[in-house]
């Protein structure tokens, strides 16, 4: 059914420029909110460099906790911006066009986040300037280059460039545009940003070229980083974490909750900012369409991961897998994964009336990164909880407050940055809505008309 | 100025099928149902007489061999299994993929990619005659955990499952032009299309029962299919080999199988276009998509291999490193190395160039390749399964020698695809190809518009 209102151009530049130009009273009250969360977020770091990593719950064995469950959540919402915008921009989906400016800005806000992180773990994240500057083989001191953990810093750095070079080149146009509409400090942001595009053919070949080949060099390094990402547990031997399967399963797991927070996003943009007309419910329509078949991959690599675990009936990954299924609050997590992961939001969107509604797309998308995040904990923590051999050593990993207000605080960053990006840049690109304003069409069938797009071939 | 299409692809052309009329299009889908071609017969007796062999040499092998409950004299009947699954038995994966993504090159491709379906019968009845080789559950790695009367009754009942399933796809999706068949076909002799079109009149209902059963048959045999091969590869490699638990290999090996569907698939579009008269329907629009999907599937294929190999190698667990030794460096090394570079660095290397993919030879290429690389495969995995003599071990402790093939094995292997793939050939005789009922529908939902100094093409989206 069509939905798409053919818009003046006048109209569309005017609507998706808004909110740069206009701050409404929401706005406002997101900023506060947030900025007050921020600061519990700060200052509950700035408490624990002072006190020292003890300040968590973070002891022998369970070395690692809720920083690292929070690192690998937030390198998975960053997968969405790929997913989306790469894939979709090499397929030459155009529902993508109004969702892929959100998806790329949330890749590259997410992965900051996430990188944060481990910096905080260190607990006196200064020295990492001195440890990682010179690099250590000029010092005597010879890291494995073959360590997961060396190389996933160098996974992440290449792929927030590639993000942030690709978040670039898709809005060169919109630049130009905010450049030609804009005066005092911003005219002259713009004007350096738009690097002199003037919409000539030339200039909008290398665009599209340069957006093109940009997509398929993030395909490769979207599918190493969290790879790379999830070898940092599975190079190891700790039992059920020493899996073969744990690369593709996450990389799909981040695609999941990635997507999944696109629609979220995509539902507060269209709340918030008035963008009824250009994220329609086809749009979302679309988008659940692409997280049924998502979820059910990633579905499957949850039960190949559980099953093979138990296939060999060794003791060790058995007493691992009777704590992570029978064991308080494990056995908590593993419901919201199933009910929150898959079992509510995927039935749901096997509906369409369903997927075109946006308040159930909303909810069913929180839903999802509500049973990812708890996925990601219930993979690392038990493992390491029972990871020696004495069960003497074994201990229960209790977070504390430093770390909850952490985890909370992660997410009014990166809805803090968002906020701030769409003040000064236009968080739907107005020169691909444009350009889909262009390739849409009608043909007659019969009696009915049906929407259509223009294909070059 | 020269559109976006020219400066990637270097290619202006728009393709001849849409220039057909709806008469034409049910003219050349009727065709091979009213007539079948000398090359056509040809084709159907030669592969009729090697699905013969592939018999007689599957009753025979045991015989002269070390009799029946011989588990390694099965290793080619599980491999010309594993080698049916992953092609024929994926081939209609693809058309589902197709539909779900709603492109509008998928029409001419589509009931190619379903026709493979027509084989699966032979795969079901090797797993038949296969699953009692393997012993019951107790006491060695199993996906069952203790199940009644596995594994033999549930694999027994997802095979047929997917066979029901898959022959239903076909049937369903193939129903409309079976009405055409009984109206241009049978007029005044009501015969076979007229029983199986089922009193098929085109109402906006039955219409509406073709989608909705075309859609979910579609869903329910992608669901079969990934579980089929899941539990089959568990079943007929991992649960023979000790001490391998490795949980990726089910999805590498359904990944192989959807790229050697995709290969096959493209194989019969060639055919099809050079000898089958189809020319004007499989055009490089069609050979570009297939193509890049089958080059995203051999990317995969690498990366599930790769991570599966970079896990056992930083572990070096005794085990793991019989495993590696077993799977891929030491008896069967070289055929891993014809499976990667066929699987693998062929479509790689040949499809990544634009131009190439453009072509038709370079997709055709690549796509035998896959094919031979499959096969190959399937002999490496099952000859080092079915080798193993003591299957109740923890861990591998002896690696063994590899498994020679004799001339009874190569027979059954060639004979029984031959076999499968006179199915698909018979089923051409009552599935029309081209699709008419999907070309015409593509026919309507295209208008062509000039676009400042270019002519566009408008698809209809109704959905």
């Amino acid at each position: 059914m069509q939905e798409r209102h053919h818009l003046p151009e006048d109209q569309i530049i005017r609507d998706l420029l808004r909110p740069v130009v206009y701050t409404s009273t929401m706005n406002w009250v997101a900023f506060i909110v947030l900025g007050g969360v921020l600061t519990a977020f700060v200052f509950a770091a700035g408490w624990m460099f002072y006190w020292g990593v003890g300040v968590t719950g973070l002891n022998r064995p369970n070395m690692w906790g809720f920083m690292i469950v929070n690192f690998v959540f937030w390198i998975g919402i960053s997968h969405a911006g790929v997913m989306i915008s790469a894939i979709l921009r090499l397929t030459q989906a155009e529902w993508r066009r109004p969702v892929t400016r959100a998806a790329e800005v949330m890749t590259m806000f997410s992965l900051m986040t996430a990188m944060t992180f481990p910096f905080m773990h260190t607990g006196r994240p200064w020295r990492t300037a001195y440890f990682v500057f010179p690099y250590d083989f000029w010092r005597g001191i010879w890291p494995d280059v073959r360590s997961a953990l060396v190389m996933d810093p160098s996974a992440v750095f290449t792929y927030l460039t590639g993000t942030i070079l690709f978040v670039f080149v898709t809005m060169i146009p919109d630049f130009a545009i905010l450049r030609d509409r804009s005066t005092g400090w911003r005219h002259g942001l713009y004007r350096v940003l738009a690097l002199g595009f003037r919409g000539q053919e030339r200039q909008w070949k290398m665009q599209t070229i340069s957006g093109f080949l940009l997509a398929a060099i993030m395909l490769s390094i979207f599918v190493s980083v969290h790879s790379i990402v999830s070898w940092d547990f599975a190079f190891s031997l700790d039992p059920v974490w020493h899996s073969t399967v744990w690369a593709p399963y996450f990389v799909i797991g981040a695609v999941h909750s990635g997507v999944s927070a696109v629609v979220t996003l995509m539902a507060l943009m269209r709340w918030l900012f008035k963008f009824d007309s250009y994220l329609r419910p086809e749009h979302f329509d679309a988008i659940g369409r692409l997280l049924v078949v998502v979820g059910s991959a990633w579905m499957w690599f949850f039960m190949l991961d559980v099953f093979f675990d138990l296939f060999r009936q060794d003791p060790v990954d058995l007493v691992i897998m009777n704590t992570r299924f029978f064991a308080w609050p494990y056995v908590l997590l593993l419901a919201f994964i199933f009910i929150f992961g898959y079992f509510i939001p995927v039935p749901i969107w096997l509906f369409r009336r369903f997927r075109r509604n946006i308040k159930v797309m909303f909810w069913t998308s929180i839903m999802v990164n509500v049973g990812m995040w708890s996925e990601r904990y219930w993979l690392v923590v038990p493992g390491l909880q029972q990871k020696y051999q004495w069960s003497f050593d074994w201990t229960s990993y209790r977070p504390g407050p430093i770390e909850v207000t952490l985890i909370i605080g992660s997410f009014a960053l990166v809805g803090t940055l968002l906020l701030v990006f769409s003040k000064l840049f236009p968080p739907i690109p107005v020169w691909d809505e444009l350009e889909g304003q262009r390739f849409a069409g009608e043909i007659q069938v019969g009696k009915r008309t049906v929407p259509a797009i223009v294909r070059e071939f | 100025m020269a559109t976006h299409a020219e400066h990637a692809h270097g290619h202006r052309r728009v393709q001849r099928t849409w220039d057909l009329t709806p008469q034409q299009v049910v003219t050349d889908g009727l065709q091979r149902i009213r007539a079948a071609g000398s090359s056509y017969r040809l084709a159907l007796i030669i592969s009729a007489i090697l699905g013969v062999i592939g018999v007689i040499a599957l009753i025979i092998r045991p015989i002269i061999g070390a009799g029946w409950g011989d588990r390694q004299a099965w290793t080619y009947v599980a491999a010309t299994f594993g080698f049916l699954m992953s092609t024929v038995g994926s081939a209609p994966c693809f058309s589902v993929a197709m539909r779900l993504t709603r492109g509008h090159w998928r029409r001419p491709v589509n009931r190619l990619a379903e026709l493979w379906g027509a084989g699966l019968i032979v795969p079901f009845i090797l797993l038949v005659l296969l699953i009692f080789v393997l012993p019951n559950t107790e006491g060695r790695q199993t996906l069952w955990f203790g199940w009644w009367a596995a594994p033999y009754l549930w694999d027994i009942v997802m095979m047929l499952a997917l066979t029901i399933c898959g022959y239903g796809f076909l049937y369903v999706a193939s129903l409309p032009d079976m009405a055409i068949a009984r109206d241009q076909v049978e007029r005044d002799r009501p015969g076979r299309f007229t029983r199986m079109a089922r009193g098929f009149r085109g109402t906006v209902y039955q219409w509406q029962i073709i989608d909705r059963g075309v859609a979910y048959l579609g869903a329910l045999y992608i669901l079969l299919y990934v579980g089929t091969m899941t539990v089959m590869a568990s079943e007929l490699i991992l649960a023979l080999l000790p001490g391998d638990n490795s949980a990726i290999f089910p999805a590498a090996y359904t990944v192989a199988g959807l790229e050697s569907g995709i290969a096959v698939t493209i194989i019969a579009m060639a055919v099809f276009r050079r000898w089958g008269g189809a020319g004007e329907y499989l055009e490089s629009e069609q050979f570009f998509a297939a193509s890049k999907l089958m080059l995203a599937l051999g990317l995969l294929w690498f990366y599930f291999h790769w991570t599966e190999f970079v896990i056992w190698w930083y572990g070096r667990t005794p085990r793991e490193l019989s495993l590696l030794k077993v799977l891929y460096f030491e008896p069967y090394f070289w055929l891993f190395v014809i499976a990667f570079a066929c699987m693998f660095l062929a479509p790689l290397f040949v499809l990544v160039w634009t131009r190439i993919r453009m072509g038709i030879a370079g997709p055709t290429v690549a796509a035998c390749l896959v094919v031979v690389g499959q096969a190959v495969d399937q002999v490496r995995l099952m000859s080092a399964s079915f080798s193993i003599p003591n299957i109740y071990e923890k861990e591998l402790s002896i690696i063994p020698n590899a498994y020679i093939p004799g001339v009874f094995d190569i027979l059954l292997y060639v004979g029984l695809a031959g076999g499968a793939f006179a199915l698909v050939l018979l089923a051409l005789k009552v599935v029309a190809y081209p699709s008419i009922w999907e070309i015409t529908a593509g026919l309507w939902l295209r208008a062509r518009k000039q676009y400042y100094k270019t002519e566009v093409t408008l698809i209809g989206k109704p959905n």
